[in-house]
């Protein structure tokens, strides 16, 4: 599939859409604090207004998403998120081996076939993984991980 | 850059990968793993160790978090930076600058045989393991500077951002020095403008002094001078122009 947008119109809302909402964040900051989140919101303005007529003016189409899936790359994102959500709830620990397994499975999908066999060799790879890191930093470096209903 | 007080050692590595980019001849394979820019960025990152001690050891500002860290130890068994480091405690402050020499000396066997194993490792590795593995790292090193869940949420909402902003032509790299240098411009512009409120106009403050007119100058040329550029080829190629016709 062909892709190809006006990013400079693109950016340049994208800028608009940025600083309006920093704009409704800023309703009850005092007035002190205001003076440069608003100076910095202007110039953005500024800049995305320029970005929105360079686009008019000289229109020029560009190609965005055209490396990878993209398919691939939003399960993933999800997948990042769940991962992060779900962590206060089943700790560090737990959380980190169960995604980063279920991450480790579908992006191998793209490469290679995914057996039963494979996965059992992947999945102590990855608490190995996860447990030197877990060591690393609860027992050395004393940086306490969320912890959950486990442990 | 690493000297500059409060932001060389953060801003460093993120300046020399620019200008190696600009300095290539292939700067569009810049961000796929090219040599090039991982070791402008590396070999940028090791040197400002060095340097962003100068400000720390002698005016105090951390240049990045270990420096921080650094200043958090010194603090701590009663060492303030300034003069009296150098004299009263300059013993260990001496040892301390000697040490990191010697560290500098350690890191060329260590690079030179650990790098090509390390390479190795790393090239070898499957591309679904490397993955997951970063995102571990991202989201550990963002969850251990405050031990904020909330933090690694805004790292992931923002990555997510800087991905789609990427894919739009807005380089990453700008929006990061944006970020690091944000606190200080802030301080910064809140100060002048105070110190200029019984002037009608406080913001004319920021054009009074010299220095501040010399940079507002060089941020505007640096701004325009890729148009001037453009400008210059466009004048040169329309003079060229008429005598092609003339041939013809």
């Amino acid at each position: 599939m062909n892709r190809e947008i006006n990013t400079d119109i693109a950016s340049g809302l994208i800028g608009l859409l940025l600083t309006g909402l920093f704009y409704f964040g800023l309703e009850d900051v005092l007035w002190m604090s205001i003076i440069f989140p608003e100076v910095a919101g202007a110039i953005m303005d500024l800049l995305s207004i320029i970005l929105i007529i360079k686009g008019l003016v000289k229109p020029s189409r560009s190609p965005v998403f055209k490396e990878g899936s993209n398919l691939r790359w939003i399960v993933t994102g999800v997948l990042f998120f769940c991962w992060v959500m779900v962590m206060p709830v089943l700790g560090f620990f737990v959380s980190t081996v169960l995604f980063m397994s279920l991450i480790v499975i579908y992006l191998a999908r793209a490469r290679t076939s995914v057996t039963i066999k494979k996965i059992l060799v992947w999945v102590p790879i990855v608490i190995a993984e996860v447990t030197f890191f877990y060591v690393i930093f609860t027992r050395f470096l004393y940086i306490p991980l969320p912890e959950g209903m486990f442990f | 850059m690493a000297i500059i007080p409060g932001a060389g050692g953060n801003i460093a590595n993120l300046v020399a990968y620019n200008e190696a980019k600009r300095a290539s001849k292939h700067p569009e394979k810049f961000g796929t793993g090219l040599p090039e820019g991982l070791v402008a960025t590396e070999s940028s990152n090791n040197v400002t160790v060095a340097g962003s001690m100068v400000p720390l050891l002698t005016l105090g500002i951390p240049g990045a978090p270990p420096d921080a860290v650094i200043l958090g130890v010194l603090m701590l068994h009663g060492l303030r930076p300034g003069i009296e480091l150098f004299t009263v405690s300059g013993q260990l402050t001496y040892g301390f600058i000697l040490s990191m020499a010697l560290s500098a000396m350690v890191m060329v066997p260590v690079g030179l045989l650990g790098g090509r194993l390390i390479y190795k490792v790393i090239f070898k590795t499957p591309y679904y393991f490397l993955v997951p593995t970063i995102a571990l790292a991202t989201i550990l090193g963002t969850y251990g500077v405050r031990n904020s869940h909330t933090d690694v949420v805004l790292m992931l909402v923002l990555g997510t951002l800087g991905h789609l902003l990427k894919q739009l032509g807005v380089a990453p790299a700008p929006v990061v020095l944006g970020l690091i240098l944000g606190n200080i411009a802030e301080m910064g512009y809140v100060q002048t403008i105070f110190s200029g409120q019984a002037s009608q106009y406080p913001f004319l403050k920021l054009f009074e002094s010299g220095l501040s007119q010399i940079l507002i100058a060089m941020t505007v040329l640096s701004a325009a001078w890729p148009y001037l550029l453009a400008l210059r080829q466009r004048i040169q190629a329309r003079k060229a122009s008429p005598t092609e016709d003339r041939h013809e």
